[in-house]
């Protein structure tokens, strides 16, 4: 233990505590009495709305992953009419309110398809609007590895396994790893949408919960500090990831 | 080209992985669960209330297997056209904008809509829990708030005012109890349940604006369903018809809601 991790940790104890002192004054300085435990009895609806929440962040992260690669595929594609098209769609999801996109997806596009399945639906409309975000994520990190490494990598008589396993993997995924993490809170962030759907994550939970307590203040400073709860380990275990893979 | 085919396969397995054809012999039953003591939930998530139980009553008397399917109040009259829903039993009020878009049954349920005002602003125009509409309505520069999609809105509007449209029923209230807004409309069971969250921010207002009429609404043209519902409502009278079992299983709930009255608050027009 060094003096300036020693400073660090004291430094990042008092930054905690002030933003904890702020949002105690603010509950302090509330109106009406300020009390969680009226949300006791739903702890069972809560932890669906947490699990479900996490899991509809898992698919949603997997889905962009896969389709988003794909869609950089097509917009380094030799066909001029693939690359206008990713073009065209990325524009359109980048002007898109997530909110508006899940609507459509459920009440428009699905029925169009004979499909009412809305949890579904709202699921896909989450990943077709992270698709674009996840493509330039790619794009940034391919574009990383320069044209003379190819040419190091050739001259060292690498094979393919070789290429990828030392050289191409490690330095992707080094530049990867931060956005698709900053993507990730977008998505559990983003998922509280799919509440317009009445599918049970976690903001539709408190909101239920609050429609039989009406402790609305209580409910969202509850809210609040459960997304924290799920992104902020997140966000340490990517810098931890980065710190492992890093150079 | 095998990207184009691979991205297209991916898109269609979404789509045929998710395409169910809803049976028949399920009745797609819509609400919005958020609506205490009429449409909630119980601690595990399970849909349970007095409109849950009509809708269970109407299966019976139907014969056919029920299945509640929660759905955005807003979101209820777009699921019927779609063929999502079946019927919609949602205190839905029956009103002329409405009926433009579904066909609704003779109503079951009549709700009062009472007001929910700010305390100060109450003191300050002399306004108590047994002042009249006339009253509130006489007074200028008043700050209504409504929700979204509901009557709380179209209400005030027919008298001319301005509403602020909220989202969701906890910010409604929430501007209420803060003073951002004066007053709110609504059914009975809301109304009390803002002012017992906020019992020193708020008064209740029980003289009613008006008696809403609440029927069960169907897709446009569904007149074999309807038929159906209009000859199960006409039931609801009889002796130990439904109204005698809900009154059974919901006064003392209602009563203890509301503070005032049980079930006949919501029978009687």
């Amino acid at each position: 233990m060094n003096s300036t991790s020693t400073s660090n940790i004291i430094s990042y104890l008092l930054a905690v505590l002030t933003v904890a002192a702020f949002v105690a004054t603010v509950v302090l300085l509330q109106s009406s009495s300020f009390d969680i435990s009226s949300f006791e009895p739903y702890q069972n609806l809560i932890t669906t709305g947490i699990y479900n929440t996490i899991l509809v962040s898992i698919i949603t992260l997997l889905g962009s992953l896969i389709l988003g690669f794909i869609f950089y595929l097509l917009s380094v594609s030799k066909v001029k009419y693939l690359v206008a098209l990713t073009d065209v769609f990325t524009e359109i999801i980048y002007g898109t309110p997530l909110l508006v996109l899940i609507i459509v997806m459920a009440f428009l596009i699905g029925p169009a398809f004979n499909n009412y399945n809305r949890n579904l639906l709202g699921i896909t409309g989450l990943i077709v609007y992270m698709t674009p975000y996840m493509k330039n994520v790619y794009k940034s990190a391919i574009a990383s590895i320069g044209e003379e490494q190819y040419l190091a990598m050739d001259l060292f008589g690498f094979t393919s396994y070789q290429k990828y396993r030392y050289i191409i993997i490690p330095q992707v995924v080094r530049i990867l790893m931060p956005p698709m993490m900053n993507n990730f809170s977008l998505i559990i962030k983003g998922s509280a949408l799919l509440n317009v759907l009445s599918y049970t994550e976690l903001f539709y939970a408190i909101r239920v919960a609050q429609s039989k307590t009406f402790a609305f203040v209580e409910g969202y400073v509850l809210m609040w500090v459960l997304y924290l709860l799920i992104t902020i380990p997140l966000s340490q275990f990517t810098k931890w990831i980065e710190r492992k893979w890093a150079l | 080209m095998k990207k184009v085919l691979l991205s297209l396969s991916v898109i269609a397995f979404v789509f045929v992985l998710s395409a169910c054809k809803n049976s028949d012999d399920v009745l797609r039953v819509g609400m919005d669960l958020r609506y205490p003591p009429f449409e909630t939930v119980d601690t595990d998530n399970n849909p349970e209330g007095i409109s849950v139980d009509i809708a269970l009553a109407f299966g019976e008397f139907l014969g056919r297997e029920v299945e509640i399917v929660n759905t955005d109040f807003g979101a209820i009259i777009p699921a019927l056209d779609s063929g999502e829903l079946d019927i919609a039993i949602a205190s839905m009020s029956i009103t002329e904008e409405r009926e433009k878009e579904v066909d609704f049954s003779n109503p079951y349920f009549y709700f009062k809509i009472i007001s929910l005002v700010n305390a100060d602003f109450a003191a300050t125009n002399g306004i108590t829990e047994d002042s009249t509409i006339e009253e509130i309505l006489a007074i200028e520069s008043t700050r209504y708030v409504g929700i979204a999609t509901q009557v709380s809105v179209t209400i005030p509007e027919s008298y001319g005012k301005t509403v602020t449209e909220a989202t969701e029923l906890s910010t409604a209230i929430e501007s209420v109890a803060q003073g951002t807004a004066d007053i709110l409309l609504m059914s009975a069971n809301p109304v009390v349940n803002g002012y017992n969250a906020n019992p020193d921010d708020t008064i209740v207002l029980w003289d009613a604006f008006v008696s809403s009429p609440i029927g069960m609404a169907v897709k446009e043209g569904n007149s074999e369903l309807l038929e159906q519902a209009n000859d199960f409502i006409a039931t609801f009278d009889d002796e130990d018809g439904l109204y005698d079992t809900l009154a059974t299983d919901w006064d003392a709930i209602i009563l203890e809601n509301l503070g005032r009255y049980g079930l006949e608050f919501y029978i009687n027009e």
